[in-house]
C-alpha cells in the first residue's frame, strides 16, 4: 500500500513500483497549485558536477583514524597501530581498505572549527559562518545562519526533476538537544532547505517530510476539489514561515513524484544484491549507495549522514561518533570497520563507473576528539585540529595536506578553516568568485590550494 | 622463548616474549556454515543451552541494537527481551542457564551492567560512577559468583568485577592504556584480556585476582577478543596481523599459533562451542555480516 508520509519503493517489504507510479500520475495538478521561484542557473560548472558530503556526526577521532601519533606519549596516542598506505601516508589499522586505495583521495590534517559543541560546530561547518541571532547557544532559528553550502550549490544549479540538495538521514541531524540550525537555506529562507530522504539498512527509501500530506489517499487524488480543500485545510494550520517551507518541500516532492524515470534514482532494488551488500547492511552504507545513485542521476549536492544523532548511547540514538566513553572499543567494534567498508566501496564504485572525476566527495565531521585521553579512557570534543577526506571532482589524490603537531593537538602548518572548506567546495562545484559575490556568500574566501 | 620482568603503570608484569610461528597446518575442517542470512551487523555471540542455541547482538532496527536468540532447531532469531527500548549488547549466560547478563544503554553515553537471575525472576544493575562511564563485555564466572567486565570509569578503561548482586566492585587491572575483553578460563582461575599498555592491543593472561600478568601475544597490529576453549588449553582471538581481521588460535602457554580464517573480509568475535570442536564467528562476506560455524581439526 502506498504511503504518503513514509512511502516505500519496491523492496522486500512488498511495496511495488506500480503503486509508486500510480500515485505520481495523479500529481501534476496538485503540483501546479504550488509556486516556487526557479533556481538561478549556474554560471559555470567546473570540475565537480556533483558534491557528496559524507557527514560523520558526533566528531570522529583524528588520532584513531587518519592522523595516528604512534610516538606521542601513552596518554595521547591510543591503542591503534599505524599502517602504511598506498600513497605513503599512515592511517591507523582501523582503515585497511581505505589505506589500500589512498591514492584515490587526499587527507587534510589541519581542519579547525570555531566551536566545541556539536550543533554550533555542525552549523558552522555546513554554512561557513556564524548565526546572527545567537544560533544554538541562544534562541536562534535556522534563518539566523548563512545558507548551507549545499543550498548555495543548489541555487546555482537548479534541476528539472530531482531536488538539487538532498540530505540522507532519519531526521534533522544534530544531537539529543536538537538539530543543527545551519542545515538549510538559512537567511535565504526554507525554499533552499535540503530535501530530506531516509534510507534504511535494508535499502528502503522514505520521505518523512511528506507526512504533511497524510490523509490524502490515492483515490482522493483523482478528485480535484477534494485536493484543493485538503491543501487549504493544511495551509490554514501553519504560519507563514512554515507555509514557505511547506510549499518548497512539496513542490520538490510533487515534482519528484511526477518525474517518471528519474524516480529510479531512489530505487535501490535496481542495484544487484552484491553491490548493496558491499556498501554494508547499515543505514549509512545504503545511504552511501543511494547517494551514488543520486549523483549518477545528476543531483548537484547530496549530504550523506552517518547518523541522525551525534551520540552513541542515547537509548534512541543511532551510533554517532560522539565517543566520550569507550572510544577505542566502539571504534574497533563498530565505527572503524563500517566507515572503512562504506567509504572505500563508495570511492571504488564512483571510480569504476567513471563518476569520481566529476564528483567531489568530502568526508568529515564537525570536529575531532581530544588527543589527550580522558579520565575514563576515552576522548572528548576537540575542534582545534581534525581531519577531512577529499576525493574526485578536481581534487588531486594521494596527498596529505597539512601537518598537526606531535600530539595532534594543533596545526603545525596553516589551519584549514570552515570558510576554506566551503570556498573550495563551491569553487570546484562551479560557484566562482563572481557568483559568490552576487549571492553575498564567502566573498573573498580562500581555497585549499594544496588540494587542487 | 624468554621471560623478562617489566613494570607498566605500577603493575608488575611478567612478559613472556614468544617467537611465534604461524602453523601452516589446516585447522578448519570444511567450509564454514552460515547460520544467519539477514546480513545486518552482529556482535559478540555466545553459545547457550549446551550448544543448541546462541545469543548475540544485532543492529536490527535503525536506532536499536538488540539481543537475539537463535535456536538451531528452528533457525529463526527471536528477541531475548522485547520490552527493552534501549540498545542491548555484549551478552553472556551462565552454563546452567540461570544467570543472564548484558550491557544496556541508559543516558548518553553511559552503559550499565544488567544481571538477571532467571530462576528467581530478579534483576540487579551495576552502574558506573561517572555519568559517562560504560560497562562492556561482561562474562559470568564459571562458579557463578561474579561477573568480570571492562569498566570505563575514573582510572581509565580497566578490567573489573562485581558479585552477583552487582556489588563489591574490584578493579583487576590498573595499567596505562586500554584494557578490554576479559575472558575467564573454564576453571575460573585465569582471565585472558587485551591491553594496549605496551602500545597496541596485545593479549595478556592474569590470575583471577588480577595478579601475575603475562603477555601472550606481541604483534604490532591488534589482537582482541580472547575466548578460552572448553578444555582450557587454547585461546581463540581476533587479530589484524594479516591486514584484515581474522580468527586465530593459540595455546594458552603462547605456543602453536594458528590462523583459522583466511578471507579478505572481516572475521571477528570467536566463540567456542561447548564441544570444543567448533567455533562460532561473525564473518562479513561481500558486505553481509552473519554468524558462521566453523568445524575445527585440532588433533595436535
Amino acid at each position: 500500500m502506498f504511503e504518503f508520509g513514509n512511502y516505500r519503493l519496491r523492496d522486500c517489504q512488498g511495496s511495488t513500483r506500480r503503486s509508486f507510479l500510480r500515485f505520481g500520475a495523479g500529481l501534476p495538478l496538485a503540483a501546479a497549485m504550488l509556486n516556487r521561484g526557479p533556481f538561478v542557473a549556474a554560471e559555470e560548472v567546473r570540475k565537480a558536477r556533483s558534491v557528496m558530503l559524507i557527514w560523520l556526526v558526533g566528531g570522529p577521532s583524528h588520532l584513531d583514524l587518519f592522523d595516528p601519533k604512534p610516538n606521542a606519549p601513552a596518554e595521547y596516542r591510543g591503542p591503534f597501530a599505524p599502517i602504511s598506505t598506498r600513497s605513503g601516508a599512515q592511517f591507523t589499522e582501523l582503515l585497511p581498505r581505505l589505506a589500500a586505495i589512498s591514492d584515490r583521495f587526499s587527507v587534510v590534517r589541519t581542519n579547525i572549527n570555531y566551536d566545541g559543541g556539536h550543533r554550533p560546530a555542525g552549523s558552522i561547518a555546513w554554512t561557513c559562518g556564524t548565526a546572527n541571532d545567537g544560533g544554538e547557544s541562544g534562541n536562534g532559528r535556522p534563518s539566523g545562519y548563512p545558507p548551507n553550502i549545499g543550498s548555495i550549490v543548489a541555487r546555482s544549479r537548479g534541476t528539472r526533476e530531482l531536488p538539487p540538495f538532498i540530505s540522507l538521514a532519519r531526521g534533522p541531524v544534530g544531537d539529543g538537544v536538537g538539530p543543527c540550525l545551519g542545515y538549510g537555506g538559512g537567511t535565504w529562507g526554507p525554499r533552499y532547505d535540503p530535501f530530506m530522504v531516509e534510507c534504511s539498512k535494508n535499502g528502503q527509501v522514505a520521505i518523512p517530510g511528506l507526512k504533511l500530506l497524510e490523509g490524502l489517499s490515492p483515490a482522493r487524488l483523482d478528485d480535484r476539489r477534494r485536493i484543493l480543500d485538503e491543501l487549504n485545510r493544511l495551509r490554514r494550520g501553519i504560519d507563514e514561515l512554515q507555509l514557505e517551507q511547506w510549499n518548497s518541500l512539496h513542490q520538490s516532492a510533487l515534482q519528484l513524484l511526477r518525474g517518471g524515470d528519474t524516480l529510479d534514482a531512489f530505487d535501490l532494488s535496481r542495484e544487484s544484491e552484491n553491490t548493496r551488500a558491499r556498501y554494508g547492511r547499515t543505514s549509512f552504507g545504503q545511504s552511501c549507495l543511494l547517494g551514488r545513485r543520486l549523483v549518477e542521476a545528476g543531483v548537484p549536492y547530496v549530504q550523506v549522514n552517518w547518523s541522525q544523532f551525534a551520540e552513541v548511547f542515547y537509548p534512541f540514538s543511532d551510533y554517532g561518533w560522539d565517543t566520550h566513553a569507550d572510544n577505542f572499543g566502539l571504534l574497533a567494534d563498530w565505527h572503524g570497520p563500517l566507515l572503512d567498508q562504506a567509504l572505500s566501496t563508495l570511492l571504488n564504485d564512483l571510480h569504476d563507473r567513471g563518476l569520481l572525476e566529476t564528483t567531489l566527495v568530502v568526508c568529515m565531521g564537525e570536529f575531532g576528539r581530544t588527543p589527550r585521553i580522558n579520565s575514563i579512557g576515552s576522548r572528548d570534543h576537540w575542534h582545534q585540529c581534525y581531519f577531512s577526506v577529499w576525493a574526485g571532482g578536481g581534487v588531486q589524490p594521494g596527498r596529505v595536506i597539512g601537518e598537526s603537531d606531535a600530539r595532534g593537538e594543533f596545526p603545525r602548518t596553516a589551519a584549514i578553516t570552515p570558510e576554506m572548506v566551503g570556498t573550495t567546495i563551491l569553487e570546484l562545484a562551479g560557484v566562482g568568485t563572481q557568483q559568490r559575490a552576487g549571492y553575498r556568500v564567502l566573498e573573498g574566501g580562500r581555497v585549499i590550494d594544496a588540494l587542487l | 622463548m624468554r621471560s623478562c620482568n617489566s613494570n607498566f603503570g605500577g603493575e608488575s608484569i611478567i612478559v613472556t616474549c614468544v617467537l611465534l610461528v604461524v602453523s601452516g597446518q589446516a585447522v578448519m575442517a570444511g567450509e564454514p556454515r552460515r547460520l544467519t542470512q539477514d546480513g545486518v551487523l552482529k556482535l559478540a555471540p555466545v553459545f547457550i543451552e549446551k550448544g543448541n542455541a546462541v545469543i548475540f547482538a544485532a543492529h536490527d532496527e535503525p536506532n536499536r541494537v538488540s539481543l537475539l536468540r537463535l535456536r538451531f532447531s528452528d533457525g529463526r532469531p527471536e528477541r531475548v527481551d522485547s520490552t527493552l527500548t534501549a540498545h542491548q549488547f555484549d551478552v553472556d549466560m551462565s552454563d546452567d542457564g540461570r544467570y543472564l547478563c548484558f550491557v544496556l544503554t541508559t543516558t548518553s553515553p553511559q552503559s550499565v551492567l544488567v544481571l538477571r537471575d532467571l530462576e528467581a525472576g530478579s534483576e540487579v544493575r551495576f552502574v558506573p560512577r561517572e555519568a559517562r562511564g560504560t560497562v562492556r563485555g561482561p562474562k559470568i564466572s564459571p562458579d557463578r559468583q561474579r561477573v568480570v567486565f571492562t569498566l570505563s570509569d575514573p582510572g581509565g578503561q580497566q578490567i573489573a568485577a562485581v558479585d552477583m548482586k552487582g556489588e563489591n566492585l574490584k578493579r583487576l587491572t590498573d595499567s596505562a592504556g586500554t584494557n578490554v575483553g576479559p575472558a575467564l578460563s573454564p576453571d575460573g582461575r585465569q582471565i585472558a584480556f587485551s591491553s594496549s599498555r605496551d602500545g597496541s592491543f596485545h593479549l595478556y593472561i592474569m590470575d583471577a585476582d588480577g595478579g601475575n600478568v603475562r603477555q601472550l601475544t606481541n604483534h604490532p597490529l591488534r589482537d582482541l577478543r580472547p575466548a578460552w576453549s572448553p578444555d582450557g588449553k587454547r585461546i581463540a582471538f581476533t587479530s589484524a596481523r594479516d591486514g584484515n581481521l581474522e580468527i586465530y588460535i593459540i595455546n594458552a602457554d603462547g605456543s602453536n599459533l594458528r590462523r583459522i580464517t583466511n578471507h579478505p573480509d572481516r572475521d571477528d568475535f570467536p566463540a567456542w562451542h561447548p564441544n570444543g570442536r567448533q567455533l562460532l564467528v561473525v564473518s562479513e562476506r561481500a558486505g553481509d555480516s552473519d554468524l558462521y560455524l566453523i568445524d575445527l581439526d585440532l588433533d595436535d
